[in-house]
This record gives structure tokens, C-alpha cells and sequence, in this order.
């Protein structure tokens, strides 16, 4: 499927600012489910950009604003093809205890311990517990069932959280947005075991009815010996397929900010943010002579 | 009547200054100190401390406690009796100390780029992943010079035995090489004969090398501007920092007299923006850039981090040291220094467990008031457990926070650290000490002929840090054995 991703972020400040310094992650990675095609960093006031690779291999643009402005607007234009779910390979069945035995498993202990957003609290494990009262079954298995628990014993309900909300937070609420959902799954997930990683991205909604609201999305990808990383959407309740571009990995929303950054100025400033997903036409090889 | 103490009783320990129990086995390379001790009367030596104290309040040389309710600044107390170190043992850290530093560089080097340590599993990645102070934001940098600590200071001690022990390195900023050169001077007006016949090696060369460590860092340019940056005047450590920036004629700033343009750092000046190409800065990673680390920090420069990342300017130390001087890391430096360089460690460490290794978390946990139990990422004497001196409470509560989170905790058996004389209420008694030297990497490794002796004034105290009671006193690093 080819998509055409627009997310334009606007800062309005109360009076001028000066001194703006910036850190996106925006780009959507190239992996064997998409291929980004084309990327552009649109930016007003004028800026030069700088990038580096974190960590995870997300793509971080890096610029400053230092001459003052009452408006700061970062738009990015993407165009990415994904590939169908039935053209991936298929998650193996793979059993918990091969899980525990796998060499990669030590490398990737950065996932299945505690991080920012996901203090591994014993609520987190008991929770899981719950979840899989049946038994375990294998790891994909479980990963799914732990998603589809929350799916269904949490509500989705926009504003219920705020940025800085915590998964053990979620947990005592019962409700939030894809973010929190995202988190809690993580949670639930490295309580078992499993290494778990936030994605950051879009959604594709071909059902989405006139002037509803678009935005960015997050869901989860969990670590599968011999396969590599699956993606589950526990927000939808479904394996991410076609319709999810990926932007960032991490071990959850703190390292993936999409825009992160300090400015001087006004304390006060209004935040926009406006996402557009639709599907474009392929891209025509243009030859040239 | 002299100074000496005729009843001076070394105890059980090992003494610096005499090989009895008895004042009268002094070693060699005290003699003359002793000689010169003896023949001076205690009411001309109380002159002398004095005059020593108040030169020091006159230059303000203090240091800040923390968590102290009276939250002053104070004098550094200062013992006019010197540890003085032969040539054949300073030969023998010193080789030690290169060593130690050499490998820790390489360890950082290989843990920012290939990791190939955890491959071969040296250390568990779990250790390093889990790391508070591993910059994953700098994962694939290339430092300049490839040198990651420019400045370090190691903590040494010296068991019952006399063999000197690495307790811990200090690979963020180090401090109290301003202490080190202040002594020196003090000792120079108190003993101004005894140095020239003595033959003690000079320390006060410590600014220019370490100018000249941080001007490697600019190649190619043609005046390089160096920069000392500094949290500002309620960092425990100011004093030093306008110390060191004065010894190397350096500018001394704080982050908001510094700016970034186009990724290049600039100092603002009366005279317009003057570009800035090496940072030996004083301040934590965490509050180095409130872009890139933490957003509520308000002592850093904005755009930093990426004027680092674009090459435009030096840090010293580099970002992400911290890792390789955790309290966990510490305890697997040995192996590390055979797995880069395949020798033998000089220096060895002191016997050390570790709380995140089940069998070792159990001898921790069923023996913790025997041990010296510390937290894996404080400094400074925070966080720390000495079993033997502690209560039963004290104990209690930290089994407990052991068993919480054992990747925070090491264990270590208490070392019966040497002693020195010192001069605590009116005569001369055997006091703790340890030794903290400072290596410079800069066209290659040096230690400065000295370092820091810091002495624990409290009787049976085995704490030495400036913040919990400790004193200091004068190295003498011999250019032969006497």
C-alpha cells in the first residue's frame, strides 16, 4: 500500500521567542514491512537541519530557530509503501522456555526491565497474570492475548491522560489513549518476560468518516525468536498490518518524542498538531536520459 | 617538648609512617620527617598550623556540604603532617594507574560502538543496558581523539598489609586536584627547608598539563579557546572550578554566558560572540543540555549536545563516562583490563560482590554487617553501608533495599585501611587514609606526582570524604626511596 503522511506541528507563542532549539523524530524507518520513499522536513521559520541515528535506529533531525518568532511550524511530508500482512513471513510458534534460552534474550534486556514510562510494579505482573489465568501458551500467543485484555477491560477515552501518565497510572484508571494503552501492554508484556518495545506512527483509517480527527498513533512490537520484532495494535485489537507506518522504537514514549525541544521566550504557547493519512498513487520511476 | 608521641600506637593496622607498633621503627622514607619532627617544639608547630589555617580561609579555600542543616561553606580541615610515597612504590601505581585508564578508555570505546564486550560476554549486557549513566544518545559517536575520560581520579587505599587497592574510579568530574596544589603551597611556607633537602616531586604543573589535555582536543586550530564550565557559585566544587580556570588562564562560565549558533558554541563577551572549541566542564551529563537530556534544567546550554554531535566543539570529560565508573562496573574492571590489553591488572580491585549475581546476593544479604555495602551510582560517602559500624536498623534497612533492587548494590569486604599520623587534639594518633591521584589523557596517559591524601579525622572512622568529616593532607611523591 502506498501512503502519503502529512504531520504538521505548529507552536504559537504568546509573544516573541528566540533561541529555539529542536530535536524530531519523524522520519518512518525503512524495515522489511515499508520502505520509505521520499522524506521532507518543511520548516518555518527557515531552518538548517542536521540528523543523526539514535540508539534504535530511529532518524533524529536536529535544528535552532535563534532569531525570534511568535510561530514555529515543523511539517513533515512522507511517502511510504507498506507491505501486506500476507506477503510478511509468519510469526513462528515459539515456547516460552525457548524464549528464556535464546542467546539474543540478554541483548535485549533493556526491554523487559523497568524503564521511564513503565515502572515494572507489581500490579503490572499481577495484571498479567490475570490476563493469562488460562496457562501460557507461546510467546506470540501470549503477547496477543495480553493485547486483547486490554482491549477489553480498558476504555478508550481521549484527554482521561496527559502526556506524563505512567502505565502503573493506566492501570488504576482503566482508561486513556493509544499511548497509555501502548505502555501498559509493555508493562504486562516485560512482566512476563517477553521483551516489548513502543512504536510510534500512523494509522491508516479507511473507515474514518468525514472531520474526524487524525492523529499520530502508537502500538507495540514484541520481541519473537527466529522471527524478529512483531507489531501488535492493542488500542484496535489486531496485529499492525498494511494501514501502520512506523516512525520510532524505543523502550517507550520517552525515547521516541517526535518533537522534543527548549526555546526562550513567553512561558505560554498554543500547540497544534494536525496528521493527515491517505493513500497515494505508487511512485512513477521517471527515466532519465 | 617535640611533637612526636612516644606512646603513638599503631594498632592493628598498617601505618604510613612507622613499621612497629612503637614510634621508634620508622621507615625509611620518613626518617628525615621524623628527624625534623623531633626537634620541633609543639608550641612552634602550633604556630605554623595556624598560620597554614588561616592562609587557607584567607584564599577561600572551602568546599559545600550538602544536606546540612548549617549549609555552609567550609575550611577543608588540613593536617600538617605529609604521606609521603617512595619512588619505587609511586613507580609501581603509576604503571597501575596508566594501565587502569588505558583500559577503561578502550572499554568506553567499544561499549559506544561495537559492544564487543557484552558479545563475548565480559561484562552482562544487562549490566551495561541497565546502566543509569549509559548515554544511549551517543551510541556510534566518535569522541574527538577517541578519548572519553580526559580527567580521572582514583580512589586507592592501602590494606593491612600495605599493598595499594583500587576502592573506585572517578570518570565524571573528578574534583580536589585544587586541594592537592593548595596543600603543596601551604606545606612549602609551614616546612621551606625540609621540602629542598627532601626531594619531592613538583605537583603545581598539574594546570598547565591539564591545559595542554585540553588543547589536544582542538587540532588544527590556530589559538584554540578553552572554556571551563561551571554549575555556578552553589556547586560544592566552586571553588576549585575558578581555581583550576585561574592555573590554566581560562575563562571561567556558566551556561548562560554561553551560546549556539549554527551548532557552534560561542562565549558572550563585552567584546561581541568569541567561538569556543574545548569545554572542560564541571557539570553532570544530565544538565549539560535541556534539549537533549533533562527539559527542566536550567544550568546548561541549549543546542550543546548537538554542537558536540556536529563536531564543532570538545568535551572533556566526553559524555557517557559515567557507565564505565559505575560501583557494578568497577568490580569487573580487572577482567576488562585483560580483555583490551591483555596484561595482568597492577592495581588490583578491593574483593567485591555483587548483589545482581544470585549467589553473591545471598552472601551480601546474610552477611551484610560484615560488609561495606554501597549504592552503585552515588558518590561522595551517600548511600553507603559499613556493616561493622552500623546498627541493627541500619543493617535492616539495607538488606531490604538490596533485596528490592539488587542492580543498585555491591558488597565489599571491609579493608582495614592503612593509617598515617595525624595531629587531632593536642598529639600525634594513627588516622585512616586513602589516596586519590589524578590522570591526565592527553597526547598520552601522565600522573601527576601526587594527588590527594584525604584522612578520616573522627577516631576508628573509616569515611574520608570532604563531605562526611574528612580532612586532607600534603602527598609527597619522592624522586628517590628516602
Amino acid at each position: 500500500m502506498h501512503l502519503r503522511v502529512i504531520h504538521r506541528t505548529t507552536f504559537t507563542y504568546a509573544g516573541q521567542a528566540h533561541d529555539s532549539f529542536n530535536e524530531v523524530r519523524l522520519r518512518p524507518v525503512d524495515d522489511d514491512a515499508q520502505r520509505c520513499h521520499s522524506f521532507k522536513l518543511n520548516l518555518s521559520p527557515a531552518a538548517t537541519t542536521r540528523e543523526y541515528t539514535d540508539f534504535y535506529g530511529n532518524t533524529v533531525h536536529y535544528f535552532e530557530v535563534p532569531a525570534d518568532h511568535r510561530k514555529l511550524v515543523i511539517e513533515a511530508a512522507s511517502n511510504v509503501e507498506t507491505t501486506p500482512l500476507s506477503a510478511r513471513p509468519a510469526i513462528p510458534r515459539v515456547e516460552i522456555s525457548d524464549l528464556e534460552r535464546s542467546a539474543e534474550r540478554e541483548m535485549l534486556a533493556e526491554f523487559y526491565t523497568s524503564s521511564h514510562y513503565v515502572p515494572l510494579d507489581v500490579e503490572l505482573w499481577r495484571e498479567a497474570q490475570d490476563a493469562l489465568a488460562e496457562g501460557r501458551s507461546d510467546v506470540w500467543g501470549d503477547v496477543r492475548r495480553l493485547g486483547e485484555h486490554i482491549y477489553r477491560r480498558f476504555a478508550y477515552r481521549p484527554k482521561s491522560t496527559g502526556v506524563n501518565t505512567r502505565a502503573t497510572d493506566v492501570l488504576k484508571l482503566r482508561m486513556g489513549v493509544c499511548q497509555d494503552f501502548a505502555h501498559v501492554h509493555l508493562g504486562l508484556c516485560r512482566s512476563m518476560g517477553i521483551p516489548a518495545r513502543y512504536v510510534s506512527g500512523y494509522f491508516f483509517n479507511t473507515t474514518r468518516r468525514p472531520r474526524e480527527i487524525e492523529a499520530s498513533h502508537a502500538w507495540i512490537e514484541a520481541y519473537v525468536p527466529g522471527y524478529g520484532w512483531a507489531a501488535y495494535d492493542p488500542t484496535h485489537e489486531r496485529v499492525a498490518d498494511e494501514r501502520y507506518v512506523k516512525i520510532a522504537t524505543g523502550r517507550d514514549y520517552a525515547d521516541i518524542r517526535p518533537v522534543n525541544g527548549t526555546y526562550r521566550g513567553p512561558p505560554t504557547r498554543s500547540l497544534k498538531v494536525v496528521v493527515t493519512v491517505r493513500e497515494a498513487p505508487a511512485p512513477v520511476a521517471v527515466a532519465t536520459a | 617538648m617535640s611533637i612526636l608521641n612516644p606512646h603513638y600506637d599503631s594498632g592493628a593496622f598498617f601505618d604510613e609512617m612507622f613499621a612497629g607498633t612503637e614510634a621508634a621503627g620508622t621507615r625509611p622514607h620518613y626518617s628525615r620527617l621524623a628527624e625534623r619532627l623531633g626537634r620541633l617544639p609543639e608550641d612552634e608547630f602550633n604556630r605554623r598550623r595556624a598560620a597554614v589555617d588561616s592562609a587557607f580561609l584567607r584564599r577561600g579555600v572551602t568546599f559545600t556540604v550538602y544536606n546540612d542543616t548549617q549549609g555552609t561553606e567550609r575550611i577543608f580541615p588540613f593536617d600538617l603532617i605529609p604521606r609521603i610515597i617512595p619512588d619505587h612504590e609511586w613507580r609501581r601505581i603509576e604503571a597501575g594507574l596508566i594501565q587502569r585508564l588505558h583500559a577503561l578508555n578502550l572499554f568506553l570505546d567499544d561499549i559506544y560502538h561495537g559492544q564487543k564486550c557484552l558479545k563475548d560476554k565480559i561484562v552482562p549486557a544487562a549490566l551495561i543496558l541497565g546502566a543509569k549513566h549509559f548515554r544511549r544518545e551517543f551510541m556510534n559517536f566518535s569522541v574527538p581523539r577517541g578519548i572519553y575520560v580526559h580527567i580521572c581520579g582514583s580512589d586507592l587505599i592501602r590494606d593491612h598489609q600495605g599493598n595499594y587497592l583500587v576502592l573506585e574510579d572517578n570518570l565524571r568530574c573528578p574534583s580536589g586536584a585544587s586541594y592537592m596544589i593548595e596543600n603543596r603551597a601551604a606545606m612549602r611556607r609551614a616546612f621551606p627547608n625540609l621540602f629542598q633537602s627532601y626531594g619531592v616531586r613538583p605537583v603545581e604543573s598539574y594546570g598547565d598539563d591539564l591545559l595542554k589535555a585540553m588543547l589536544h582536543l582542538a587540532p588544527g586550530k590556530d589559538k584554540p579557546n578553552v572554556v571551563l564550565l561551571t554549575p555556578g557559585v552553589f556547586n560544592s566544587a566552586y571553588f576549585e572550578h575558578c581555581f583550576l580556570a585561574r592555573q590554566m588562564g581560562i575563562p571561567i562560565v556558566e551556561g548562560r554566558d554561553l551560546v549556539v549558533r549554527d551548532a557552534h558554541v560561542y562565549m558572550r563577551t563585552t567584546a561581541g560572540l568569541v567561538p569556543v572549541d574545548v569545554i572542560y566542564r564541571r557539570i553532570d551529563d544530565d544538565f549539560l543540555d535541556p534539549t537533549v537530556f533533562r527539559g527542566d534544567s536550567m544550568l546548561g546550554v541549549p543546542g550543546l549536545v548537538n554542537a558536540y554531535r556536529a563536531g564543532h566543539v570538545a568535551l572533556a570529560n566526553s559524555i557517557g563516562t559515567g557507565v564505565a565508573d559505575d560501583k557494578v562496573i568497577y568490580a569487573y574492571v580487572p577482567k576488562l583490563i585483560k580483555y583490551y590489553l591483555g596484561e595482568e591488572p597492577l592495581l588490583p580491585n578491593v574483593n567485591t560482590y555483587l548483589a545482581s549475581e544470585p549467589l553473591d546476593r545471598k552472601y551480601i544479604l546474610e552477611n551484610i554487617e560484615k560488609l561495606v555495602v554501597k549504592s552503585a551510582n552515588e558518590a561522595g560517602g551517600y548511600g553507603m553501608l559499613i556493616g561493622p559500624h552500623s546498627t541493627k536498623a541500619e543493617c535492616e534497612s539495607f538488606r531490604a533495599q538490596v533485596a528490592a533492587n539488587p542492580r543498585n548494590f555491591i558488597g565489599q569486604d571491609p579493608i582495614q585501611l592503612s593509617r598515617s599520623p595525624t595531629w587531632c587534639d593536642g598529639q600525634l594518633e594513627g588516622r585512616h587514609v586513602d589516596l586519590r591521584p589524578y590522570i591526565l589523557y592527553g597526547e598520552k596517559i601522565t600522573v601527576t606526582p601526587g594527588g590527594l591524601t584525604r584522612v578520616a579525622l573522627r577516631k576508628g572512622s573509616l569515611v574520608v570524604n570532604s563531605s562526611q568529616g574528612g580532612g586532607s593532607k600534603d602527598t609527597w611523591v619522592l624522586k628517590g626511596d628516602e
